[in-house]
């Protein structure tokens, strides 16, 4: 095979019947590849994982340091946990303006910011604290996303928002409007997943290690959306839109509120980006949420050594082959074109950690 | 699994790069990795065209002895 397409993709087939999507089915040739740390030593898991797992590598890195003391039985202490939640929302607040700045821009016909963006990555990724962090995006979004201060963005209220949404020239609210007319979302659509805790996963044991929980999993038997609309789904800016069926929308809402919230200091507990349970005799599993939703690792260590490494990834909850890009993607309607762009638009506001592609069935 | 896949530069023209990885060459946007020394010879991550991170030649090495042992479970076939 060829190497550097080890990676995988997903392949996001559409069969079109009278002009609309008729079925969807999602094939995955992304390899389980955390088998691969099995037999490594707890030290070269640790710097292994972020190292494979580049795209969200500290994610994955502080979600292994984690995991494995927990497997050692250690328990963090509330200053290690707030150093890994700042460490994960640094890192999500690059991959919500990825989406943002370069990804949404190209799929819209609008000028993607990628000098803007390259300066903004560098520095969040380089922030050393929550004060550092906010600094750096209260720039970015004023400068270059929402055109206006983050508190006074996120303080509006519906007729202000919806002023900002039609009459602002700022990137946010040119994407926005971009989705008017995109597919709005099935009648039985997807659940979100509720707030959770590492505890939870804890309980259902073994299961979340097999290799068929690790590509299609599942929450009290069902796929759930996960990512930033699961967790900002309340929130006034964004529930509107979800209300009227506008779910694309919507998830580009939800990232610029997180990314709101950050500028203007909103941080929340360490304990809602991440947690840390034992599972079972030198078993440990965290929950870390990430930008694209929640991730697990569950790993046991025997004899200073990986016995068992399985990770859950968000990406297989959003492209579970019943989860919402399924559900969603059901509702598209138009002629080839429209149905192939509109399934992109849908499958990045999903924001998959890989690379995809839309293609027409018969 | 959203894997990172270690590429060497053997070229550098701006912003863009000729990478290789195992004989297979791509272009890849060197843009988000403005203000990092990078020259002929050095590793990056890649993902979507992008470098993503400067890596050490030992950590490419690494990340590659693993995915060694992943292609060779799946089998030439795939």
């Amino acid at each position: 095979m060829n190497p550097v397409s080890l990676r995988g993709k997903l392949v996001l087939n559409l069969r079109v019947e009278q002009g609309c999507v008729a079925s969807v089915s999602i094939v995955s040739t992304r390899p389980l590849a955390a088998g691969l740390l099995k037999g490594k030593t707890p030290a070269q898991a640790v710097h292994l994982a972020p190292l494979i797992f580049s795209l969200c590598g500290g994610a994955q890195g502080v979600a292994a340091q984690a995991a494995l003391m927990a497997a050692q039985g250690g328990v963090p202490d509330e200053l290690q946990l707030a150093n890994w939640a700042g460490a994960i929302r640094r890192e999500a607040s690059s991959e919500h303006l990825w989406r943002l700045m370069l990804d949404w821009p190209q799929i819209s016909g609008v000028e993607r910011l990628e000098q803007a963006y390259a300066g903004c990555r560098r520095l969040c990724l380089a922030a050393r604290d929550d004060r550092e962090h906010a600094a750096v995006l209260k720039a970015t979004l004023h400068d270059h996303v929402l055109g206006m201060p983050a508190a006074s963005w996120l303080a509006q209220g519906p007729l202000a928002f919806a002023a900002w949404r039609k009459n602002s020239s700022s990137l946010g609210a040119t994407l926005l409007r971009s989705t008017d007319g995109a597919a709005g979302g099935s009648e039985a659509a997807t659940a979100f997943l509720p707030a959770t805790t590492a505890r939870d996963w804890a309980g259902m044991g073994a299961e979340i290690g097999a290799p068929e929980f690790c590509r299609a999993p599942v929450w009290h038997g069902k796929p759930h959306e996960v990512g930033a609309l699961a967790r900002q789904r309340a929130h006034p800016l964004v529930a509107p839109s979800l209300a009227n069926g506008r779910r694309i929308e919507a998830r580009i809402t939800a990232r610029l509120v997180e990314l709101a919230q950050w500028a203007s200091g909103e941080f929340g507990q360490a304990r809602d980006w991440i947690d840390v349970a034992p599972c079972g005799p030198h078993t440990g599993l965290v929950r870390v949420e990430t930008a694209r939703g929640v991730l697990l690792h569950r790993v046991r260590v025997e004899h200073d050594a990986i016995a068992d490494y399985a990770v859950v990834a968000p990406t297989e909850w959003n492209f579970h082959p019943r989860g919402v890009f399924a559900t969603d993607a059901a509702c598209i309607s138009g002629n080839e074109a429209d149905i192939v762009r509109q399934a992109q638009g849908l499958a990045l506001s999903l924001d998959p950690c890989v690379e995809f592609e839309a293609v027409l069935g018969c | 699994m959203c894997l990172g896949i270690p590429m060497q530069i053997v070229e550098i023209n701006g912003f863009n790069a000729r990478c290789s990885a195992k004989g297979v060459e791509r272009e890849v946007s060197l843009f988000l990795l403005q203000g990092e020394e990078l020259a002929v010879g050095d590793y990056v991550m890649v993902h979507t065209g992008y470098a993503q991170q400067k890596v050490s030649e030992q950590d490419a090495l690494d990340a590659w002895a693993l995915y060694d042992e992943l292609i060779a479970r799946m089998g030439p076939a795939q």
